[in-house]
C-alpha cells in the first residue's frame, strides 16, 4: 500500500509528540509531515517559499489542522485552502483543543470535514486518532490525482 | 260561690218556706176553724141534752120516781162526751146519777178540771126550783179527734213539702243547670280563658244571655289580642330602639325603663330604677362637678309644668360611677288630660363630643396649617380675582405686607405679560373645581423681582360661597435643581456609555480570557496525561509500583483538571451565550438524554418513568444541558442501588408547574441542601462519585436566566429530587 502522507500542523511540540505516538499506538504508519505554523502549512501546500521545492502536485492524504497557529491561524488556513482550486477537495480534520462553539461552526462552514477536540486523556486521543486513521486513510477513497499518477 | 248559696239552692230554700209557712197557716186555719164548729156544734148538743135531761128531770122530780131517770142518765152517760150526771133535788141531795155511789148525798163539789167542766141547769117550774141538773162533759175524745185530724194534717203536710222541695231543688235544678253553664264559661273567662264559648243558645232569655256573653268573649279575645300585639310592638320599639327611654311620675320616680336605659346607665335589671328617683340617681351632679339639685332641673321643671324640654349640655352618671355627655328629650305624660309624669329619652354623645373636639382640633390644626404652611396660600374670590385672605408665606413671597395684600387682586401679582391669560384660568378653575401643577407663571414682587411659581388650585366652598384657595410655591430652587439635575443626566449619559464600553471590553476580554483557557491551559494538561500515559507503557518496567502509582495519579489528576476546565468553560459559556425561547417537549428532551445515558453505560439496569407531554417554553439547548446534568447526576447517584428508579415529572405547586427529576441513589443530607447548587460544592467525594461539582450550579444558572426557581428534597440514602419551574 502506497504510503500516504499526512500533513499535521501544529505549533507544540508536546502535542506533535503525542499525536506522532497516538499515530504510532494505532499502527498508522503514514509519512507525517509536521508544519508549525500556518505560513509554513499554507507555503507547504501551495509549493511556495521555503517549500517551492516540493511537487506542489504531491498532496497529502488529509491535513491534520490545529486552529490556534502562530503568524496565520488554522481558520485562515482552511479558509485559503478551500479559496484554492488546489485542495478545494483536500480532507481537512480541524484538530484543536478549542471546545468554542464558533470554533466549530466557523471551521464546518469554511469547509472542515471534520472537527476533533483533542482531549486531555491521551488514551481517549488514541481512540479518537484510530478512528479517525481507520477513516480518512482506510475506508476514505482519496480523490484522483489530478496531474499523473 | 258555694255550692250552699248556689241560686238553685236557694230558689229551693225560699220555695221550702214559703210552702212550710203556708201549710201551716192553712192546716192551722183548718184545724182553727174545724175545732170550732165542733166545739160549737158540741156546745148544741150538750145544751140540747141539758135541756131533754132536764125535762126528763123535772118529770122526775115532780114525781119522785127516779128508776126511769136513772136509766136514762146511764144512757146518757154512754155519750162519749159525757162524763157524770147528777140530778139533785130541791134540798141538794142526788137522786138519780151516774155514780151510784153518789145518790142521796149532797151533791160533791162540781169543780172543772182541764178537760173536764161541768154544766148546770136549774129545773123549776113556774112555781119553783124543783131541782138541779148538773152534767160533766169532757172534750177528751174531742180533743183527741182534733189531735188525730191534726197529726193527720201534718203527716200529709210533711209529705207535700218533702215533695215540693225535691220538685223545688229539681226545678232550680233545671232552671240554673244553664245559668251555671254561662256562670262557668263566665268564671274561666274571668280566669282568663279567652276561648271560652258557653254553649248555652236558644231563644229564650238565658239563651240570650249565653249568646251575648260568648259575643263578649269573642270581642274581648279579640280586643285583647289587639292589645297584646300593641303592646308587643311597643315592647319591641322600646327594647330595639337605640335611644334610652324611661318614665316618670310626678316625683321624678322612674316608672318603666327600657333595655337601652339599662344599658348606657349600667344597670342590670329594670328594677334597679324602677321607683327610684331619676334626677337623684342618674343627673345629681353637672359636668363641672357642681350638684345639680332636683328643683333646678330644667328637665323635670318642665315635665312638671307639663312641656317639652330638649338639652345636650348636661352629662348622666352610670351605676358604677362614671358618667357621659347626653341629649335627652322630655316630654309630658297624660292620661284622659291629666298630667301623670314625663317620658324622658336620651342618647350618649360621647363620640359626637369626641368627633367635635377633633373637628375643633382639625380647625386649630388647619388654621395653625394655613398659618404656617410653607407654601403660600391665598383665598382668592373666584370672579373678581381679589385676595380675601392669605398666610404668612405669602406676604413672604410678594414682600407686601398681608394687609397690604388683603387689598390686591391676583392680577397685580403677575407680570404684564402673563395678566392677559389669568381670567380664562380662574373661569377653567372655577369650572373644574380644582387645577393642580400650573407653572410657567411668576409673580412679581413689590421689590420688581420675578419669581417662578407653580400654582396648585382647590374651589372651597365656605358657608355656601366658593372661594378659589390657591397654594403657590416658589420653585426658583426647583428650576436650579432641574437645571443641575439636567446637566448631571448629562453626565450620567456619557458615565453610562463609559461604563457600558468598559463592560463591553470586559466581556470581550472575558471570552478571550474563556478561549484561551480552552486552547492554552488544556495543553499543558495535554502534554502531562499524555507523556505520563507514555512513561506508563513504555518504560513501566524501570519504575517501581510505587512510581507507576504516582504516574497513574498524575494522569487522573490531569484528567480531573480538564474536567474541570470543560465544565467551566461549560458554566461561562451558559451565562454568556444568547437564549432563544422556543416550544420544547420537555419529555422527549429528557428521553433522549436518558438514551444518551443508557449507551454510555449499557450495563446498568435503571428503570425511568419520564411523563410524557411536558411541554415547555425554553432554550432548547440549555435545557439539554439542565435535562444532562440533572439526569445524569440521578444516573450518577443510584449507581449503588440494586433496583434504580429514575423519573422525570410534573406536579403542579400554588398553580404553577413544576418540573422535577426524582431518583432513588444516595440522596443527600438537607443540612447541606443550600450547598448544593454552588459552584464547585461536592457533598461527595471523588471516591464515592465521580464530578467536578458544576452541574448543579449550571442548572441553577440556566433555570435563573429562564426566570424559573430551582430547589432541591432529599434525604441520604433516599434519594433526591430537584424541583425546577419555568414561567
Amino acid at each position: 500500500m502506497e504510503q500516504r502522507t499526512i500533513l499535521l500542523v501544529e505549533d507544540n511540540p508536546d502535542d506533535e509528540a503525542l499525536t506522532r505516538r497516538a499515530l504510532q499506538q494505532n499502527k498508522i504508519h503514514n509519512t507525517l509531515f509536521v508544519v508549525h505554523d500556518g505560513a509554513e502549512a499554507l507555503d507547504y501546500l501551495f509549493a511556495s517559499g521555503a517549500y517551492s521545492a516540493r511537487d506542489a502536485d504531491s498532496m497529502p492524504e488529509v491535513v491534520l489542522l490545529d486552529l490556534k497557529l502562530p503568524k496565520i491561524d488554522g481558520l485562515e488556513v482552511l479558509r485559503r485552502m478551500r479559496a484554492d482550486e488546489r485542495t478545494r477537495l483536500l480532507p481537512v480534520v480541524v484538530l484543536t483543543s478549542s471546545n468554542e462553539e464558533q470554533d466549530i461552526v466557523s471551521s464546518y462552514r469554511l469547509g472542515a470535514n471534520s472537527y476533533i477536540r483533542k482531549p486531555v486523556d491521551f488514551s481517549q486521543f488514541i481512540d479518537t486518532v484510530r478512528q479517525l486513521g481507520l477513516y480518512w486513510l482506510v475506508l476514505n477513497v482519496p480523490l484522483p490525482r489530478q496531474r499523473g499518477g | 260561690m258555694s255550692p250552699r248559696l248556689s241560686l238553685k239552692y236557694r230558689i229551693a230554700l225560699v220555695i221550702f218556706v214559703l210552702e212550710v209557712v203556708m201549710m201551716a197557716a192553712v192546716l192551722w186555719r183548718t184545724l182553727s176553724v174545724s175545732l170550732e164548729s165542733t166545739i160549737t156544734q158540741e156546745a148544741a148538743t150538750q145544751e140540747m141534752l141539758l135541756e131533754l135531761v132536764s125535762d126528763l128531770g123535772s118529770t122526775a122530780l115532780l114525781t119522785g120516781e127516779y128508776a126511769d131517770i136513772q136509766i136514762y142518765l146511764e144512757q146518757v152517760e154512754s155519750k162519749p162526751t159525757v162524763e157524770r150526771v147528777h140530778l139533785v133535788d130541791v134540798n141538794n141531795a142526788v137522786v138519780a146519777s151516774t155514780q151510784v155511789t153518789a145518790v142521796g148525798r149532797p151533791l160533791p163539789a162540781i169543780e172543772d178540771t182541764g178537760e173536764r167542766y161541768w154544766r148546770t141547769r136549774e129545773i123549776g117550774t113556774a112555781a119553783g126550783t124543783l131541782g138541779l141538773l148538773a152534767i160533766e162533759f169532757s172534750n177528751a175524745s174531742l180533743m183527741q179527734a182534733y189531735e188525730r185530724a191534726r197529726n193527720l194534717g201534718i203527716v200529709i203536710a210533711a209529705i207535700g213539702m218533702l215533695v215540693i222541695g225535691i220538685v223545688g231543688v229539681l226545678t232550680g235544678f233545671a232552671l240554673t243547670r244553664r245559668l251555671d253553664r254561662i256562670a262557668q264559661a263566665a268564671r274561666r273567662f274571668a280566669a282568663g280563658e279567652l276561648t271560652v264559648n258557653s254553649g248555652v243558645h236558644g231563644g229564650d232569655e238565658l239563651g240570650a244571655l249565653g249568646q251575648t256573653i260568648d259575643d263578649m268573649v269573642q270581642q274581648v279575645a279579640h280586643s285583647q289580642e289587639h292589645l297584646h300585639e300593641q303592646s308587643e310592638q311597643i315592647r319591641l320599639l322600646m327594647d330595639s330602639t337605640a335611644e334610652a327611654i324611661y318614665g316618670v311620675d310626678l316625683e321624678g320616680n322612674c316608672i318603666f325603663a327600657n333595655p337601652a336605659c339599662l344599658r348606657m346607665l349600667g344597670h342590670e335589671r329594670d328594677t334597679d330604677l324602677i321607683g327610684r328617683n331619676m334626677h337623684e340617681l342618674i343627673h345629681h351632679t353637672r359636668p363641672d362637678g357642681m350638684p345639680c339639685p332636683l328643683d333646678s332641673c330644667q328637665m323635670m321643671l318642665a315635665a312638671q309644668r307639663g312641656e317639652s324640654a330638649r338639652s345636650d349640655q348636661e352629662i348622666h352618671w352610670r351605676a358604677d360611677g362614671t358618667s357621659f355627655p347626653v341629649e335627652c328629650w322630655s316630654h309630658p305624660m297624660r292620661r284622659d288630660g291629666e298630667l301623670i309624669g314625663a317620658v324622658v329619652t336620651f342618647i350618649d354623645i360621647t363620640e359626637r363630643r369626641q368627633a367635635e373636639a377633633a373637628l375643633e382640633e382639625s380647625e386649630i390644626k388647619h388654621y395653625s396649617l394655613f398659618e404656617n404652611a410653607n407654601d403660600a396660600i391665598y383665598l382668592i374670590d373666584p370672579v373678581t380675582a381679589g385676595i380675601l385672605d392669605c398666610n404668612k408665606k405669602a406676604a413672604e413671597l410678594d414682600g407686601y405686607s398681608i394687609d397690604e395684600l388683603k387689598q390686591m387682586t391676583v392680577m397685580e401679582l403677575h407680570p404684564e405679560g402673563e395678566r392677559d391669560a389669568l381670567p380664562e384660568n380662574f373661569r377653567d378653575v372655577l369650572e373644574r373645581g380644582s387645577a393642580s401643577g400650573i407653572s410657567g407663571m411668576h409673580h412679581r414682587r413689590k421689590d420688581g423681582a420675578q419669581v417662578p411659581i407653580e400654582v396648585n388650585a382647590t374651589i372651597i366652598e365656605v358657608g355656601g360661597k366658593k372661594i378659589n384657595l390657591s397654594i403657590v410655591r416658589d420653585i426658583t430652587e426647583r428650576r436650579r435643581a432641574e437645571a443641575e439635575l439636567e446637566r448631571h443626566r448629562e453626565h450620567l449619559e456619557e458615565l453610562v456609555e463609559e461604563r457600558t464600553n468598559e463592560l463591553t471590553a470586559v466581556n470581550r476580554e472575558l471570552e478571550t480570557f474563556a478561549y484561551s483557557v480552552s486552547h492554552d491551559l488544556r495543553a499543558p494538561l495535554r502534554s502531562i496525561n499524555g507523556f505520563s500515559q507514555a512513561l506508563t507503557e513504555d518504560y513501566a518496567q524501570g519504575l517501581d509500583a510505587q512510581g507507576r502509582d504516582y504516574l497513574a495519579r498524575v494522569i487522573e489528576a490531569s484528567r480531573r483538571m480538564g474536567e474541570l476546565i470543560d465544565d467551566l468553560l461549560t458554566l461561562s459559556r451558559i451565562t454568556r451565550s444568547e437564549m432563544h425561547q422556543e416550544a420544547v417537549d420537555l419529555s422527549t428532551l429528557a428521553g433522549e438524554v436518558m438514551a444518551q445515558l443508557r449507551e454510555h453505560q449499557p450495563g446498568r439496569r435503571v428503570e425511568a418513568v419520564i411523563t410524557p407531554g411536558m411541554a415547555v417554553r425554553a432554550d432548547r439547548r440549555l435545557l439539554r444541558v439542565v435535562l444532562e446534568n440533572l439526569l445524569g447526576n440521578a444516573w450518577k447517584f443510584t449507581g449503588n442501588c440494586a433496583e434504580a428508579r429514575i423519573e422525570c415529572g410534573c406536579e403542579s405547586i400554588d398553580g404553577e408547574p413544576v418540573y422535577f427529576v426524582r431518583d432513588n441513589g444516595a440522596g443527600f443530607d438537607m443540612a447541606y441542601v443550600d450547598k448544593l447548587f454552588g459552584a464547585f460544592q461536592r457533598l461527595h467525594s471523588v471516591d464515592e462519585f465521580e464530578g467536578t461539582g458544576i452541574g448543579l450550579a449550571t442548572v441553577q444558572r440556566v433555570i435563573h436566566r429562564h426566570g424559573g426557581r430551582v430547589w432541591a428534597e432529599g434525604a441520604v440514602n433516599q434519594g433526591a429530587t430537584i424541583y425546577f419551574s419555568l414561567p
